[in-house]
């Protein structure tokens, strides 16, 4: 089985957990590439002025300017960038969050957990999942 | 012969010369007396016998011409003589042979022998009445007078009677006694009491009624002929007013006019009413007639209507509730004060003009149409209007409205109570502003609990990663005793997470009816025993089948995991046992969780509902997880207590009304 390499976008104000997800990449020696966005807005940017078209999305929720969920509804919007497969990545398990992310179309939700260690273990079955699968490329 | 003797010769033979003189002279006075006399008697006879003549005459004319029929008979019966009246009643001519005895009818055969004795013996019978078959087959009723006539020798040899028809008479007798009969039943079974006065105040008629009223002991045949000229004077004192009693009764007497409806008021409490009439004949004044009736009942009654009219209408008038009676056409007929007062228009104003014209604003005109249709099928019903008041001010008003019957039961109309609202009406408005405030506050409060507790998480997890790279990154580096403290650091900020996510879970513990739905407890049993881990000593059950319960079923999962895993959560004992149990009763289920685990004080038996009261200051309790299970409780109107004996282990109960919502 050949090693597939992933375009994967993060969107995510906090620094610390961008850098989380880094080494977790690099402890996991995967060598899927990071595209950062800090917010909705940045992310919005990349994808269609630098037409940066990844092959997952994973967004965080609570962010400044334009949250996780606003940007989600623009991405399903667009005609070709709602395709993206877009996983959820937050510490909020609001019912209420889950229920609108899901209605609005996400391909995933995960709650990052406590432990870092736990959390290298989501993401490397996060990864591993999306690797596997037939993914549109641009 | 001397001379003497001579001469007494002589003196004998010239008296008895003289006597005989005197004797002849009588004789001839006595022959001359009786000559006349018989002379008197020749002409006396001779009148006589024509005095006979002209009476024999007379009597025969007079028998013959008689209106009553006369009849002569022989002492069988037999006729031997009639008149023609006698012929006329009797049918038969006076030359038949007729016995009158075959005429009397078969049942009075007895009597007539009877009275015929009686006849023979005395010589004569006087109003004797038989029936007798005539000769045209009717029965005639005749009365009857007779005498025996005798012969020179006193001997019986006939017998004459005069005979009367009596047939109508006796039945029109009849008549006119029936007719006084029920006259008299009539004046004795009225209601009123009846006194009829002569006119000098003697009783003709009093009824029984009459002795009734004043207490009269005797009978009212006893009273006929009383003089009354006294009797005011005597029963005066049954009277509250009783010199105007007497006044009255003397006004009438001597006034002799019809006066109808006197009203007389008894110490008893009885009221009568009393007519008088006076009763003439040809313009003479003939007596009187009192009638009094008994109106005592009457009055009561209309007293009582009267007092009940007059406190309805009191209500009316003061109420604080506007009133308007309508027509058929909606043209107002009445309004009281309240209504003035709450529309500001006057009764003027308003009587006669249609109230949906006046009152209504616009909008309204098709509620209250519709409502007027419904009552004219002779429903009652409340709504609510807008009305303008003639100050122009928009009021609401609730209207309860009946229709209106006339004594013939057909709807003239309706009657509408009327009750201001409009501060009802805006308080209720404020309340829906406040609650849809509150609601929507409370969700921000969720909204805003989530994200705090978002905020308040992720830094735990910054500093998780960190001291997990710095220990990477070091490895090999750090003494044990550094690698215990960061061990401890983890362990803190576990124990902040959890608190975190018991504080959200408390605070997320609102009432939204959206999630209730059928949740059958079974399933919740099995959902728990899948997530909790149960370690190897401990065994659960479940006692009994869970019923299904109206609820939110995340909720009722929590209170069950919390339970449960409290008593996991403290079990010391090498068998653990925890059992899940539910008794039903009429209103309510009572569950239990009972474990064999520490126990728990009595003096904590409340404290342990408070929230962030641990009874252990164990490494995962939080001091949370009994009040999410209480506040739970009380959000289905439940009640928690337990059981427990120190070292033996704690029964929790709680209770969950069978019909929530």
């Amino acid at each position: 089985m050949k090693n597939i390499k992933l375009k994967v976008l993060l969107i995510e104000d906090d620094a610390i957990e961008v850098m989380k997800l880094k080494r977790a990449i690099s402890k996991l020696e995967l060598e899927h590439e990071l595209v950062e966005a800090k917010n909705g807005e940045e992310a919005l940017n990349i994808l269609k002025k630098d037409h940066i078209i990844p092959d997952i999305i994973f967004l965080d929720l609570n962010m400044p300017k334009i949250n996780g969920l606003e940007f989600l509804k623009i991405l399903k919007e667009d005609e070709v960038l709602q395709y993206i497969p877009t996983i959820i990545l937050t510490t909020s398990n609001n019912r209420k969050d889950v229920l609108s992310c899901y209605s609005t179309g996400v391909a995933g939700y995960i709650i990052k957990p406590l432990k870092y260690d736990d959390y290298v273990k989501k993401i490397k079955f996060t990864l591993d999942y999306w690797a596997m699968n037939e993914l549109i490329k641009a | 012969m001397d001379d003497e003797k001579i001469k007494i010769y002589q003196r004998a033979i010239a008296r008895e010369k003289a006597a005989r003189k005197e004797a002849e002279r009588i004789l001839e006075e006595k022959s001359k007396e009786l000559f006349l006399k018989s002379q008197e008697l020749k002409v006396t006879n001779e009148k006589l016998e024509e005095l006979l003549q002209t009476k024999t005459s007379e009597l025969k004319g007079v028998f013959g011409n008689i209106v009553d029929a006369y009849v002569v008979m022989d002492l069988n019966g037999l006729v031997l003589r009639m008149n023609r009246a006698a012929q006329d009643l009797l049918g038969y001519s006076s030359d038949s042979n007729l016995n009158l005895f075959s005429m009397v009818l078969p049942e009075e055969q007895f009597k007539v022998l009877e009275s015929f004795k009686e006849f023979s013996h005395k010589g004569s019978i006087t109003n004797f009445k038989v029936k007798i078959k005539v000769a045209t087959g009717a029965v005639r009723l005749v009365h009857i007078n007779a005498s025996i006539i005798y012969n020179g020798k006193n001997q019986p040899v006939a017998a004459q009677g005069i005979v009367r028809d009596i047939t109508e008479e006796n039945a029109a007798q009849k008549l006119l006694v029936e007719s006084q009969n029920r006259l008299s039943t009539l004046i004795s079974n009225l209601h009123s009491a009846v006194l009829l006065e002569d006119e000098n105040r003697k009783i003709v008629v009093a009824n029984q009624r009459f002795c009734e009223f004043f207490n009269i002991s005797y009978d009212p045949s006893q009273m006929i002929g009383i003089d009354c000229s006294n009797a005011a004077e005597q029963s005066k004192n049954l009277f509250k007013n009783p010199e105007k009693f007497v006044e009255r009764i003397n006004h009438l007497i001597e006034n002799k006019k019809q006066v109808l409806s006197d009203e007389l008021y008894l110490h008893d409490g009885r009221v009568l009413e009393r007519d008088f009439i006076p009763i003439y004949d040809d313009n003479r004044y003939r007596g009187h007639l009192w009638t009094y009736r008994d109106v005592t009942l009457k009055r009561k009654y209309r007293e009582g209507i009267e007092a009940e009219r007059q406190k309805y209408s009191n209500i009316i008038a003061n109420m604080n509730l506007g009133l308007i009676e309508v027509d058929n056409d909606d043209n107002i007929i009445m309004v009281n004060q309240s209504l003035e007062h709450m529309s500001g228009y006057s009764s003027e104003e308003l009587i006669g003009h249609s109230g949906k014209d006046v009152l209504l604003v616009n909008d309204d005109h098709e509620i209250l149409e519709k409502e007027n249709s419904k009552r004219i099928q002779g429903l009652s019903n409340s709504y609510e209007v807008k009305i303008k008041a003639k100050d122009g001010s928009i009021r609401y008003w609730l209207i309860s409205g009946a229709p209106n019957y006339n004594l013939n039961g057909q709807i003239i109309g309706s009657i509408g109570i009327h009750l201001d609202i409009t501060q009802l009406k805006s308080l209720e408005l404020q309340k829906e502003n406040l609650l849809k405030k509150l609601e929507k506050s409370n969700e921000e409060l969720q909204e805003y609990a989530h994200v705090v507790s978002h905020d308040l998480k992720s830094p735990l997890r910054s500093i998780n990663a960190l001291i997990s790279w710095i220990k990477d990154d070091n490895e090999g580096k750090f003494s044990p005793v550094t690698l215990e403290n960061f061990d401890m650091i983890d362990a803190t900020l576990e124990k902040m997470e959890q608190l975190i996510s018991d504080v959200l879970e408390y605070s997320s513990i609102v009432s939204i009816k959206q999630t209730v739905s059928e949740v059958d407890l079974n399933t919740v049993m099995e959902d728990i025993v899948t997530l909790l881990h149960f370690p190897e000593h401990i065994n659960f059950s479940i006692k009994k089948t869970l019923p299904t319960l109206k609820v939110d079923k995340v909720k009722i999962q929590q209170l069950f995991q919390n339970l449960i895993s409290n008593a996991i959560s403290y079990c010391d004992k090498e068998k653990g046992i925890i059992e899940v149990d539910v008794e039903e009763s009429f209103k309510e289920y009572t569950f239990s969780v009972k474990d064999n685990g520490i126990g728990i004080d009595k003096e904590y038996h409340d404290k342990i509902f408070q929230i962030f009261q641990s009874l252990n200051k164990r490494e995962n309790s939080t001091g949370i997880g009994l009040s999410i299970v209480k506040k739970i409780v009380d959000l289905y109107n439940g009640k928690i207590w337990l059981d427990s004996k120190i070292g033996e282990g704690t029964t929790f109960y709680f209770t969950i009304e069978k019909t929530i919502g």
